[in-house]
């Protein structure tokens, strides 16, 4: 599918919900892993939008690919270089007073696709994520 | 779809009906509801969610906000299959009060 780049703010999340939501149908996934794949996408974009950029500089691209056996998502960013996959997991047994509020969306990410990946390519993060069909 | 939330206090019970999507977008506008509802002191929390299609990591870190401000009695109503899949994932169905209806019986009793 054509790529969508938005500009990295939180009010960018319905059109980019939007546009997974579309590819996950077009990719012929079911109603729950056309939501878990609109949640990782919505959780990294989201990362990127309040981390990444001061002020309103940056933008954010998504394309689809469907290919036969699964679709990815690859979302890139010209934030500062981060690794998602470096974030520790949130530890889902302590009482929820104890919780630490961060690390909740990468964990989001890894539980709802079936692989993730991250490179930083010269001065842009890409992480893809992939969903069998 | 776009956001919306109404609140109400009845008899100590504090009621929130949340609408539409809850993303990083429209999660603050439920932490500043939240807090005014935490002033009044509620005896309990209800989330009526029969009509929230969507929830991200900062919809339910609000609920954890409540949880940690208003105590442990809150109670979430009638979550759709997806939603209710994103609270299992993260762990929230052991923070909040998973119910498939508002019962009253239950819901209004207070044990004090």
């Amino acid at each position: 599918m054509k790529p969508l780049t938005v500009p990295a703010t939180l009010d960018s999340l319905e059109l980019l919900g939007a546009y997974v939501t579309h590819a996950a149908q077009r990719a012929g996934l079911d109603s729950k892993a056309t939501y878990r794949l609109r949640l990782a996408v919505d959780e990294l974009a989201t990362n990127v939008f309040t981390h990444a950029y001061s002020a309103d500089a940056g933008s954010l691209s998504v394309q689809a690919v469907i290919k036969a056996d699964k679709i990815e998502i690859r979302i890139e960013d010209t934030g500062p270089a981060f690794d998602p996959r470096n974030v520790k997991p949130p530890d889902l047994t302590l009482p929820p007073e104890k919780r630490p509020i961060g690390g909740l969306g990468v964990y989001l990410v890894t539980q709802s696709v079936d692989s993730f990946s991250y490179k930083r390519i010269g001065a842009r993060n890409r992480s893809i994520l992939t969903v069998r069909r | 779809m776009a956001f919306d939330l109404q609140s109400e206090i009845v008899n100590g019970i504090a009621r929130l009906t949340l609408t539409g999507e809850l993303d990083a977008g429209a999660a603050p506008a439920l932490i500043t509801e939240l807090q005014v509802l935490a002033s009044r002191q509620p005896r309990r929390l209800v989330f009526l969610v029969q009509n929230l299609d969507y929830i991200s990591s900062a919809g339910l870190r609000s609920i954890l906000f409540a949880r940690q401000k208003i105590g442990s009695d809150i109670y979430w109503i009638a979550p759709t299959e997806a939603v209710l899949d994103t609270l299992q994932l993260a762990g929230f169905d052991q923070v909040v009060k998973v119910r498939s209806t508002y019962d009253p019986s239950e819901i209004e009793t207070i044990v004090s």
